[in-house]
């Protein structure tokens, strides 16, 4: 039994036959030219082992078509995730669609907008609220950077604990600075399964950390999560479709490497691609060229048929929890979903990745629920149809609200989000003319209030408490 | 079967939905020997399930609406048997409810029946498209105390200014609160005809009924 996640029944396709094999051969020609930099001696070893051309002292890798082609083909089209509850265990690939949560630096006040450095306990009480809400299926890498005054080399480790602590939902966590040496352990220790994520340095660069992390997470035989991350006009070409292309050679060398070290290894192929901002040089995240990005990109990676993910729908350019924020991570949900994502991180992100709020992570539940309830489409069997019943029910006076059938079906028609206002005017107005924020203020706290749940052991915490003690450490020897 | 267990299996079939069940147990409950005005209670906790339900958000429109469907299944067996023995419901208070003549939207005012009905009140529902005069008559032949006028469209709304004109020129007006709601309705309008109340809402008018009876 996992989560049934939704299943796309309705998909966006913008491209065509034509278009799509342009793409895939414009990253295979990049990779079989110029190739890729792979900072690593063992990598460039191994995948000269491989029939790749390598020329060691550049860093660079050219792959063979055949051998891109043939990796593409042994990597699972679908696969499982289990969590700690087996209710929350994912089926990832295919038209499944999940959501999960993007993450920030810091904590923002939610009067003055004002961000600031996440306690331990706002830590917790964020991964709480996730836990609770519906339509947030898995764990991301982590809401917050770090907390309190954490040194940032512990972050990863520190927050996979409190997220095992305090969730019993899948858990992708981030790879970075031998942070799976211990998460690993940690996963060991509670008998988690995690999935390991690593992210390329675009463009067209895989760094010596990204595959030292890589390396274990295939040997430890976890789930592989690659992210890109060109921004357009900056790390990639200004145009959609360059950036695509940059993003898809550097996912299918890491394939290839994947792959050629452990045949039909898991992989979730995550997109995380924006147009530069240029006037800052900041990503601009929610802008609709990030959502072109992920349409085009998803439409390619659908035909390979490898599980994917995106990641900018869960950031935005708006600062506060307000109106922007609502319509960038709307858009780009609905977006991303129809056009075959399997995970779309989208809650919690605010103010690109500088902040994030339980808040913002209640808000767009909703969002998730009402593109859920869209990509999942109509029902057309003939009780859905209801051509008896409209006979039966016939012109005015006749009406449907005492019927059976509406009993039977309009709460899976309808989706109804906790946090818009569906009053009446007058009772918004005796209500105290409360908005979104209002709502979800007024839910956070609910949840908070909720006793607190944890979901490990006094045995399992002693033992993520010695982990972590080694890490400490580890990190504090290496200072 | 026992007095208790007719009496569950007619509330039941208001929290089941079921108008014919309520019906056919209202004529069991009768045929058993059940005080009527037991079994009518019996109805009324049920629809004041429903209601407390609806109020909190766990039950919806067509649960309320489908409840007060099969509470007026049994209520009207009961009823008929209450007036062939000569008794008085005993309530909050007497209420007489419609939709003005010209208008046969119904939904609001069923839910404000049904509402009324669960906090207490005996409610007469006249149904829809119900003349000024069919009004006066129901209001001087059940001795009401409020008399509820419900009108969806604005072309129907000046039905109830001539109901409460009628009301005048028959005497009856200071013995009744006429309380006026509907999507056309507005408070400015409300007293510009000479209600009593306005509310938007079904909720909302079992509470105006409440303040204006003092109950």
């Amino acid at each position: 039994m996992s989560r049934e996640g939704i299943t796309r029944r309705t998909t966006l396709r913008t491209l065509s036959e034509q278009e799509l094999c342009a793409l895939h051969d414009g990253a295979l020609t990049v990779l079989a030219e110029t190739g890729l930099t792979f900072e690593d001696p063992w990598a460039l070893a191994f995948l000269a082992a491989q029939g790749c051309r390598v020329d060691e002292a550049a860093g660079r890798v050219r792959f063979p078509r055949e051998l891109v082609e043939a990796c593409l083909a042994q990597a699972p089209r679908q696969f499982p995730l289990a969590a700690p509850n087996p209710a929350n265990s994912l089926l990832l690939g295919g038209d499944r669609l999940y959501f999960s949560h993007s993450s920030g630096m810091q904590t923002v006040d939610l009067d003055t907008l004002e961000p600031r450095r996440p306690t331990r306990q706002d830590y917790i009480d964020c991964i709480r609220v996730l836990q609770a809400l519906p339509h947030l299926d898995h764990l991301g890498c982590y809401p917050y950077f770090g907390f309190d005054d954490m040194p940032d080399t512990l972050a990863i480790p520190a927050g996979v604990a409190l997220h095992m602590q305090y969730s019993d939902k899948h858990q992708m966590t981030a790879c970075s600075n031998d942070a799976e040496l211990f998460t690993f352990q940690m996963a060991q220790a509670t008998g988690h399964e995690i999935a390991g994520t690593i992210g390329s340095s675009p463009p067209l660069t895989w760094s010596c950390g990204a595959i030292t992390s890589a390396r274990r997470i295939v040997e430890a035989g976890y789930a592989l999560t690659t992210v890109d991350g060109a921004m357009m006009g900056g790390t990639g070409p200004a145009t959609v479709a360059g950036s695509a292309i940059v993003s898809t050679a550097e996912h299918l060398g890491m394939v290839v490497l994947a792959q050629c070290l452990n045949p039909g290894h898991r992989m979730l192929i995550g997109h995380f691609s924006a147009p530069l901002n240029m006037r800052t040089g900041s990503p601009a995240f929610g802008q609709i060229g990030a959502s072109l990005s992920n349409a085009v990109f998803n439409q390619l990676w659908s035909r390979y048929g490898l599980p994917l993910s995106n990641g900018s729908p869960g950031y935005v350019s708006a600062k506060g929890i307000e109106f922007q924020a609502g319509y960038e991570k709307g858009i780009a949900a609905v977006i991303a979903a129809l056009s075959g994502v399997n995970s779309m991180l989208l809650h919690l992100g605010v103010a690109n990745e500088l902040s994030a709020h339980p808040a913002q992570a209640i808000l767009d539940d909703d969002i998730a629920g009402m593109v859920a309830r869209f990509v999942a489409g109509e029902e057309m069997s003939e009780d859905a149809l209801a051509v008896d019943l409209i006979q039966a029910v016939g012109p005015i006076p006749g009406h449907y609200l005492s019927r059976p059938h509406t009993r039977k079906w309009w709460r899976k028609e309808q989706f109804i989000p906790a946090t818009a206002d569906s009053l009446s005017y007058p009772e918004w107005l005796d209500g105290g003319k409360k908005t979104a924020l209002d709502y979800a203020r007024d839910r956070l706290a609910a949840i908070l209030a909720a006793p607190e749940q944890r979901f490990t052991t006094p045995s399992q915490d002693a033992d993520l408490e010695r982990i972590l003690a080694d890490a400490r450490r580890y990190y504090a020897a290496r200072q | 079967m026992t007095t208790p267990d007719i009496l569950e299996n007619l509330a039941q079939s208001v929290t089941d939905y079921d108008p014919e069940g309520a019906a056919r147990w209202a004529g069991e409950a009768i045929a058993a020997g059940i005080d009527p005005l037991a079994a009518l209670a019996a109805l009324t906790d049920a629809i004041r399930a429903v209601g407390d339900g609806f109020a909190c958000g766990d039950l919806w429109l067509p649960d309320l609406i489908a409840a007060a469907d099969a509470m007026s299944a049994g209520t009207a067996v009961l009823e008929a048997e209450i007036a062939a023995r000569g008794m008085r419901q005993q309530g909050l208070g007497v209420v007489v409810i419609g939709t003005v003549f010209g208008d046969i939207h119904d939904i609001g005012k069923n839910m404000v029946a049904t509402l009324l009905r669960a906090a207490g009140f005996v409610v007469h529902d006249l149904g829809i498209n119900i003349t000024a005069a069919a009004f006066v008559d129901a209001v001087a032949k059940h001795n009401a105390q409020v008399l509820a006028l419900s009108a969806l469209l604005t072309t129907t709304a000046p039905e109830q200014k001539k109901v409460i004109e009628l009301l005048r020129e028959a005497g009856l007006r200071e013995q009744v609160k006429v309380i006026v709601g509907g999507g056309g309705i507005t408070a400015a309008f409300a007293d510009s005809i000479g209600a009593d109340g306005y509310d938007a809402t079904a909720p909302g008018a079992v509470k105006l009924a409440r303040r204006l009876l003092g109950v």
